[in-house]
């Protein structure tokens, strides 16, 4: 029965020997696209990454057109910052910078205390240091002292003043004695 | 049966044609892609030390403008100290006397901003409280009074500070005059 039902269908192939091949290759053919469809999404996905890479690059490219020189002068200003930083270690220099303030403003300076270095917080590149600063004159004088703070060759920020009187005279009467006591913070290097 | 046989080989012929045609538009596309790739590797290649030289220009523009930044920020007080005594001092009417001016600031309180919910959703900056004192004589307390008026219309405030003063007088003395304290607050405003 079996035997008989394949000898009917080899029979009717014979006359169809080009359409068995084409089916067979066409068979083929697809299997084969379809596995080289996996092989095209990757190249698809490569292709995407790259071009994201290279558009990054051209990206910095323009960016850094002009970084160069930006970057210079900026480099210049950061050493024209480093070189007027303090350095906690040289005590005598930096006590010595405020002493020799007196001169500018004629003004005593009674007293110099450097206190203690505040380490910069997380990243920062910078540190500072604590003075309590004692100086007499007359009130002119104390604010032409407090400018020169203010506009001296160092990062200063005046944190705490106090001025009165030194033999009861009113803070803001020329001709009297007048103490200034000031709490300021003076940027400084990074101890390493 | 012929006419069959031509059908179907017919069929099967065009079956062959078309996933011929399917495979040779696949490989075409996949080959277009495999040149693409070998002309962006290349690019990359090409400008790869170039690229590199721009990170690092980059990296470092970024460190130094940190340490300006830095500099900058270290000036928090909102005051240019000289200025604003010499400018109490020009403001103060002549008949009252400054025995005592000091300037304080009090540590940064850390404030918080307030995300969806109420739920602090990050640390806002932290402002210091600044305080002021002025101390002295006054033979007239209208006078008092009205160095008081002109105080609350001087330019203490900034950006973000509430400003109050306050002023506390003692018994006039033998001598006729009242001793004064005023007391000029910037707190950070909530």
């Amino acid at each position: 029965m079996n035997t008989a039902a394949i000898s009917t269908v080899l029979e009717k192939l014979k006359g169809r020997i080009p359409a068995v091949v084409c089916a067979i290759l066409a068979v083929v053919a697809f299997v084969y696209t379809y596995a080289r469809g996996a092989m095209e999404a990757t190249l698809v996905e490569s292709e995407t990454a790259l071009t994201s890479e290279i558009n990054q690059i051209d990206a910095n490219t323009r960016a850094a057109a002009e970084l160069a020189n930006q970057l210079e002068t900026l480099n210049q200003s950061v050493e024209s910052i480093e070189a007027r930083l303090f350095q906690a270690s040289a005590r005598a220099i930096n006590t010595n910078f405020f002493y020799q303030m007196e001169e500018l403003a004629d003004i005593r300076v009674a007293q110099v205390r450097q206190g203690s270095v505040i380490a910069p917080e997380g990243n920062r590149e910078y540190a500072a240091i604590e003075y309590t600063l004692v100086a007499e004159g007359t009130f002119t004088d104390l604010v032409q002292f407090l400018y020169n703070l203010r506009t001296v060759n160092a990062f200063i920020e005046i944190r705490t003043f106090d001025i009165r009187g030194a033999s009861g005279g009113g803070a803001t009467r020329d001709a009297a004695n007048l103490t200034l006591s000031c709490t300021i913070r003076v940027l400084a290097q990074k101890e390493t | 049966m012929v006419r069959t046989n031509f059908l179907v080989n017919f069929a099967a012929v065009a079956l062959l044609v078309g996933a011929t045609f399917l495979l040779a538009q696949r490989e075409l596309r996949i080959s277009q892609y495999e040149k693409s790739i070998d002309n962006l590797n290349s690019r990359i290649a090409a400008s790869a030390s170039e690229n590199r030289e721009n990170l690092r220009l980059n990296r470092e523009f970024i460190a130094a403008a940190r340490r300006i930044e830095e500099v900058q920020a270290f000036y928090q007080n909102p005051f240019v100290v000289h200025q604003l005594i010499a400018e109490l001092a020009l403001t103060r009417p002549q008949n009252i006397i400054f025995r005592e001016v000091s300037f304080t600031q009090a540590a940064p309180a850390a404030t918080a901003r307030r995300g969806r919910g109420g739920a602090a959703a990050a640390r806002g900056p932290r402002l210091p409280t600044y305080r002021m004192e002025i101390r002295g004589d006054v033979r007239e307390l209208e006078i008092l009074n009205d160095f008081k008026n002109v105080l609350e219309e001087f330019p203490f405030a900034t950006e973000g500070y509430g400003l109050s003063i306050s002023e506390s007088v003692q018994q006039r003395n033998q001598a006729g005059i009242f001793p004064y304290s005023i007391e000029v607050v910037l707190a950070p405003e909530s």
